[in-house]
């Protein structure tokens, strides 16, 4: 049994991860790994699950009478459960040609890593009994999967995220101007994106789709190599989308390019922190239990604020 | 307390010239040329690294581009300091390398510097002369050098040259070893050997030009007993080759500012009478036949010698014990005696002066000579017309005049051999000493060049004029435009007027040569008044024909020049008394006999060396197979080398250090070597300090004796740099790692974060 578990967790790393060709049986071992590290799985059906007791009150079901507490102290309790309400999630995936780098050393490129995210919490929320949906963008939206639940639409996706059409540039601006016109209903988006643009514009763009009333998780995925400029001697960087050249030694620039990735990662960090975002940093070596327990954390929160309470059947 | 007497050389150039304050010299300046073109080697680095670069995608270009923005001219700046700096460094060490020096003011000597100081030791034979302290004056002068060496700074480094011939540096390169530098100068030993005080000057510039101080930090001290016949130059612009060397050194010392000392190891008057001269008078030594031997002693001392007894030894036996004229000053005088030879071979003649209480030198009195005593000599005469008698052709006339006795003749050396031209063919030419040609019509080039080869190797040729030589062949063949044997180009023969006929003769050439030297003063002999009627005219080879004797007409009448090892003699008119009645005379045999002197092979002459020589005997193909040994007048036995001679081998010992007589046994024979003491050491008498300085012609200050040789030793001149730049080298590394590692390449940042 643990033999397995172990086998399964070790998908969770990105660089064994990608010795696999598939995004669907990549997305499944991950999800497989993810859960055989679990005390215990939510495939047991827990959809109304047990939250607190309360004192008997004229009019409750007595099928809801905890019998166990009247045993012990000879009052009548009743046990009150939490409702799962059906949430809708939308995954909208940077396709860009800047989430196409990969350093030498990291096992896949960050779009793979995306994709390898995606496809997991999608079909991890369609086990949950949730609707996913897919938008995948560079400077517009190229393409949207409106959110649904079934296996054939988990399948779906899949082909939508291994059909990415060829390198462009980014406008995150946008390209979230126009998901906020295509999404109708409150939805859970969760941005699987570098983000290599202009924060300010990329904030404006939150802002909006929070003011349509949509939830927002952001997933910030680096390549471990831009987190840390490893490179040494005159290198000649060949930036992607059109971005420029330059020549130089990249140990004398290090500091300053440091200081640059951390001032836009602060930047955008406070300002998802004031619109209520969660914004997570992402490397491409991050094993990926990592995104699907945030992501289950943060469903597990929003359901409890949005959910009703039910007092025994009522 | 004997003296010693010193003379300072003082340059005259010791003022620096103000521009020479505004470059840095340099001890190796060519390295320093290199060095600043090695400053653009960090350069070239630069530059090829950055054409050496690695192309790598990026994706988060913006950030990189944003810091490249705020960084550029700090990244410009901090990389321009980085590189002026390893420019320096390889700059510097490259001028550290090359030595720089300041040039001090001459009030301001600097101490901190080194000198490279040369004590050249005179060791040669006349430094074994007895002082009146009873010390030699190679002791002397090597308590000296000991001394001066007490004076000098640990740090100087030394060297020195020992003056005996051949000049060797005892220690050529540096050394700073005081300890070596007093162990090898204690090893020193006078030798009997000459001296080579030019070698030892060269040396000593060869020395100081690939010295390794700064330049101008040296000092040479020449310490020698300075003979008058090494030093002395009758005027300035013809001095010595002593002093010429020594003009070159004190030219290259004081161009540097460096010190110059002289000092003389033996001042005071000193006697010596010297065996300065001991030869056979000629080279045609025979059985029983008289042989004339000179010896010449000499007084080179300062004061008069009296009571001189000279012995002869032949093979060790006393025959002759003569007693000598008081001899003054630089007298000399000959004492000849005439002996002969009753068996073949080498023998050894001996002079020695009996024992003089003032004489305070031994090793010269005694002198030794080898002779050769050879049964016959060969000669072989080609007769062009020879005749049926024997006073028809020129060669019979030749043949009775060279063995006037009958052939077998206890007393007849020469054994002629008269042959006809086409006879000449078959002859092997090696059998015989000299080949007469008389008359002879043409010879074919191949016989020409057998001639030239058997002159070369040390055989005698003589020519004759007469009517049958063809001129054309001999100037083709013989002369060979100056590379043949002929002397010089011939003519077709002139036929002297009538009416000068009864007055042309032969008159002999103002240099009087050693084959008419016995005719000079006897104008009434028999060559002057025979008349000559016909002889070949010949313009003589400049650059080697020596006229020997000359017509009444100034035309030459006998030329003399060498060829190889071997000498050819030229004869314008003819051997008999066709174009002359020379051969009537009686001075016709004299005459001849003196040219087959001169002609002859010097058979013994290699026998006779000077101290410090090679023993070197060639020996025939038979020889080389027996037992060689040689043994020397302390008895010692060796066994000699062998060593390739041409086609054969020849036998070496030595070389010989000390006068003496070498027996060399070859088989059963023996053979007698001698070894002689140069006689120019014999020459005691010091050069004067105003006749020193005269020939010299720079400045020379006389210090005196011992005790006035500076005790300060000579303050360096220049202050060396290298060190220095050595330090600032290492201070820019220190200076270079540091801002490396200030300006990035070697500072660690932590990554951005990931939250």
């Amino acid at each position: 049994m643990d033999t397995g578990r172990q086998d399964y967790r070790r998908y969770l790393d990105p660089k064994v991860l990608a010795k696999i060709t598939g995004l669907e049986l990549r997305a499944r071992l991950i999800v497989e790994g993810f859960f055989s590290g679990m005390h215990h799985s939510p495939r047991r059906g827990v959809s109304v699950e047990f939250a607190d007791h309360r004192a008997y009150t004229q009019g409750d079901d007595l099928r809801h009478i905890d019998w166990k507490v009247y045993g012990k102290t000879d009052k009548y309790y009743i046990k009150e459960y939490e409702q799962e309400a059906n949430l809708n999630v939308m995954l909208v995936v940077d396709g860009s040609e800047s989430m196409d780098y990969r350093s030498p050393r990291a096992g896949m490129t960050k779009y793979e890593y995306a994709t390898a995210v995606a496809a997991a919490i999608a079909y991890l929320t369609i086990q949950q009994q949730d609707s996913v949906g897919l938008a995948l963008f560079d400077e517009h939206l190229t393409q949207s999967v409106r959110p649904a639940n079934n296996a054939q639409h988990w399948k779906t996706l899949i082909h939508e995220l291994t059909s990415k059409t060829g390198p462009a540039k980014t406008s995150m601006g946008r390209v979230l101007n126009e998901l906020g016109e295509l999404l109708s209903h409150r939805t859970l988006i969760i941005l699987i994106s570098d983000l290599f643009d202009d924060p300010d514009a990329i904030l404006k763009g939150f802002k909006y789709l929070r003011y349509r009333h949509h939830e927002l998780i952001v997933w910030n995925i680096w390549d471990h190599a831009e987190l840390t400029l490893p490179l040494k001697g005159p290198t000649m960087f060949d930036g992607l989308e059109s971005t420029g050249k330059l020549l130089t030694d990249p140990r004398l620039l290090r500091a300053r390019y440091l200081e640059e990735v951390d001032r836009f990662q602060a930047r955008l960090r406070t300002g998802c922190g004031h619109m209520h975002i969660d914004f997570t940093i992402f490397d491409t070596t991050t094993p990926l239990d990592a995104a699907l327990s945030g992501y289950l954390a943060t469903r597990s929160a929003r359901l409890r604020r949005r959910s009703s309470r039910v007092l025994g059947g009522g | 307390m004997a003296t010693l007497s010193s003379f300072i050389l003082h340059p005259s150039s010791f003022i620096l010239h103000p521009s020479s304050l505004l470059a840095v010299p340099f001890v190796h300046p060519s390295i320093a040329g290199l060095a600043l073109l090695a400053g653009l080697i960090p350069i070239l680095v630069h530059l090829i690294n950055r054409r050496r670069y690695v192309r790598v995608p990026w994706a988060a270009m913006s950030f990189l581009l944003a810091a490249n923005r705020r960084s550029a001219r700090r990244i410009r700046l901090e990389q321009s300091l980085l590189l002026l700096i390893r420019i320096a460094v390889v700059v510097l060490l490259g001028l550290a390398v090359a030595r720089p020096f300041l040039p001090a003011l001459p009030l301001w000597p600097s101490h901190s510097s080194r000198v490279h100081r040369v004590l050249l030791l005179d060791n040669s034979l006349s430094m074994n002369a007895r002082r009146a302290d009873g010390a030699t004056r190679f002791e002397s002068a090597k308590r000296c050098a000991q001394d001066l060496l007490d004076t000098f700074p640990l740090t100087d480094p030394v060297s020195i040259v020992t003056l005996s011939s051949p000049a060797v540096a005892v220690i050529a390169h540096t050394a700073y070893d005081r300890r070596l530098v007093k162990e090898r100068l204690a090893a020193l030993q006078p030798t009997q050997r000459g001296t080579d005080t030019v070698g030892a000057l060269t040396t000593t510039v060869e020395i100081l030009q690939d010295s390794q101080v700064a330049r101008g930090n040296y000092a040479v001290y020449l310490i020698s007993d300075v003979p008058r016949s090494v030093w002395h130059s009758e005027t300035t612009e013809n001095p010595t080759p002593a002093v010429l060397a020594m003009r070159h050194l004190a030219d290259m010392l004081a161009d540097s500012a460096a010190d110059l000392t002289v000092v003389h190891a033996a001042p005071g008057p000193s006697d010596n009478v010297a065996v300065t001269r001991f030869v056979a008078q000629s080279p045609l030594i025979g059985i029983n036949l008289p042989v004339s031997i000179a010896a010449e002693v000499t007084n080179s001392g300062s004061s008069n010698a009296h009571n001189l007894t000279l012995q002869i030894r032949r093979d060790g036996r006393i025959i002759r014990r003569q007693q000598l004229p008081t001899l003054a000053p630089g007298e000399s005088t000959a004492a000849t005696i005439t002996t002969e030879f009753s068996t073949p071979g080498t023998h050894l003649m001996e002079a020695k002066l009996a024992p003089h209480p003032e004489d305070v030198l031994e090793h010269d009195n005694t002198r030794y000579l080898s002779i050769e005593v050879r049964e016959t000599m060969p000669v072989l005469l080609v007769d062009g017309r020879p005749g049926t008698t024997q006073f028809d052709g020129q060669a019979g006339f030749l043949a009775t005049a060279l063995a006037p006795v009958p052939l077998g003749t206890d007393s007849t050396l020469i054994v002629p051999k008269v042959i006809t031209e086409p006879e000449l063919t078959g002859e092997a030419l090696s059998d015989y000493d000299v080949v007469a040609l008389c008359n002879v019509p043409r010879l074919p080039n191949q016989l020409w060049k057998q001639l030239e080869s058997f002159v070369a190797r040390g055989g005698g040729l003589m020519l004759f004029g007469g009517d049958l030589v063809s001129v054309d062949n001999y100037n083709q063949f013989a002369y060979a435009d100056g590379n043949g044997l002929l002397p010089g180009r011939i003519a077709r023969p002139v036929v002297v007027p009538l009416e000068d006929a009864t007055f042309f003769g032969f008159r002999i050439d103002d240099a009087v040569h050693s084959i008419v030297a016995d005719f000079a003063d006897h104008p009434e002999s028999g060559l002057f008044l025979s008349r000559v009627e016909r002889y070949v005219p010949i313009e003589p080879d400049p650059h080697r024909a020596e006229v020997v004797l000359s017509y009444t007409n100034n035309h030459p009448a006998l030329l003399a020049s060498t060829f190889g090892k071997g000498r050819v003699l030229l004869c314008t008119t003819t051997a008999n008394m066709d174009w002359n009645n020379l051969a009537a005379k009686g001075d016709y045999v004299s005459l001849m006999l003196s040219a087959m002197a001169f002609l002859s092979p010097r058979h013994g002459d290699h026998r006779n060396v000077t101290v410090g020589q090679m023993i070197r005997e060639p020996l025939t193909p038979l020889e080389s197979s027996l037992p060689l040994r040689v043994t020397t007048d302390e008895g010692t036995l060796a066994e000699p080398s062998l060593v390739p001679e041409g086609e054969a081998l020849a036998m070496t010992y030595g070389p010989v250090e000390h006068a003496q007589a070498v027996t060399v046994s070859i088989g059963s024979e023996v053979r007698v070597f001698t070894v002689n003491v140069d006689p120019a050491e014999s020459d005691l008498i010091p050069i004067g300090e105003d006749e020193f300085a005269t020939a010299l012609d720079r400045n020379v200050h006389l210090i005196g004796d011992t005790n006035m040789v500076p005790k300060e030793p000579v303050a360096a001149r220049s202050t060396e740099l290298a060190l220095s730049a050595l330090y600032a080298v290492i201070g820019l590394l220190l200076l270079e790692m540091w801002m490396a590692m200030r300006f990035g390449s070697q500072r660690s940042v932590a990554p951005a974060s990931k939250r």
